[in-house]
């Protein structure tokens, strides 16, 4: 196994679990950035701002944003542009709405908790001086994947009320 | 380009008396004119950084398809033995503090490097999910006069 593959088991399999947000008219089609990180964007309809699954090679791990666009497009842009954050962490936009929202900090807690039980398998392989399975890294992606879909599907309402509000649009 | 270098050296050596002198102001020559590299957590934080300060990073030496962890660690090892600069502008805390991953990748680099009398660090740390690199950490800038933490 090498990056084209862990980058491919990306590719395949948060397509295949967000795809229902083009279906269902709430984003436009990704958009696909390759390289170190390989970032895959969903524009929400009618927004200037969306979703971003971000792949570290390296690290065979995933990281969900909400982001604004184009902003957080830009080369030299990592997390903050024109003194604010154009890069927000789904987990931590979760955290907030949790405060509203009380079905929502088990479910937080549940993903983070599942993803990292898979990632442990990752992080033990590299300890070993060994890249991980391809079962294992699929598996990793597939959990993570799912929990998005979920996460977006149940609360994607207030995480783009919430986008709106935190960046005044 | 490497292996000219080298052969350059031999012959430097090969020609004059005290042919050690020579090899080793050749090697101290050819390090100065090798660029840094640049090491961290986040690849678009370290590409961000060896972009304003003309290093260089891993993806100079190995595209994303090809990346192995077994290549990664044997990177590291000949970035060492050509004697180049390395700059570690350390974890990403943002991205630790909110998905409480720490790179594997990244800790078997610092790791190999530790010891190593090139190896500089350029970042601030002063909580352990805290600190960062001003240059493409502007956040840690931003949190601070927010009041925060």
């Amino acid at each position: 196994m090498q990056g084209e593959d862990i980058i491919r088991i990306f590719l395949e399999q948060y397509a295949t679990q967000l795809d229902f947000l083009v279906s269902a008219g709430i984003c436009h089609p990704p958009s696909i950035e390759e390289g170190y990180v390989t970032k895959v964007r969903y524009r929400f309809v009618n927004e200037d701002f969306g979703i971003e699954l971000s792949l570290e090679v390296r690290d065979v791990a995933v990281d969900s944003f909400i982001v604004l666009l184009p902003d957080a497009a830009q080369l030299d842009v990592v997390y903050l542009g024109r003194g604010r954050f154009v890069r927000l962490f789904l987990a931590g936009v979760l955290e907030s709405l949790g405060e509203s929202l009380p079905s929502l900090p088990p479910e937080l807690s549940q993903w983070k908790s599942d993803v990292k039980k898979h990632y442990k398998k990752v992080v033990r392989s590299f300890r070993s001086l060994k890249m991980p399975d391809t079962k294992v890294v699929r598996e990793l992606f597939r959990t993570d994947a799912q929990w998005v879909a979920h996460i977006l599907r149940q609360y994607g309402k207030e995480i783009i009320q919430y986008a709106r509000n935190y960046w005044g649009l | 380009m490497l292996a000219r270098l080298g052969v350059g050296i031999l012959n430097d050596a090969d020609d004059l008396a005290g042919g050690g002198a020579a090899v080793a102001r050749g090697a101290r020559q050819a390090s100065r004119e090798l660029k840094p590299v640049v090491i961290g957590e986040n690849m678009e934080r370290v590409k961000a950084y060896a972009r304003m300060r003309g290093a260089m990073t891993i993806s100079d030496w190995i595209p994303s398809p090809q990346w192995t962890f077994e290549k990664n660690l044997q990177w590291v090892r000949q970035i060492m033995a050509e004697g180049r600069e390395v700059i570690d502008i350390g974890p990403d805390f943002l991205r630790r503090a909110s998905t409480g991953r720490a790179s594997g990748v990244y800790e078997m680099e610092r790791r190999l490097l530790k010891g190593y009398p090139k190896y500089m660090h350029d970042f601030q740390r002063w909580h352990r999910l805290q600190g960062g690199n001003p240059y493409v950490d502007p956040w840690v800038y931003f949190l601070r006069t927010a009041g925060q933490p």
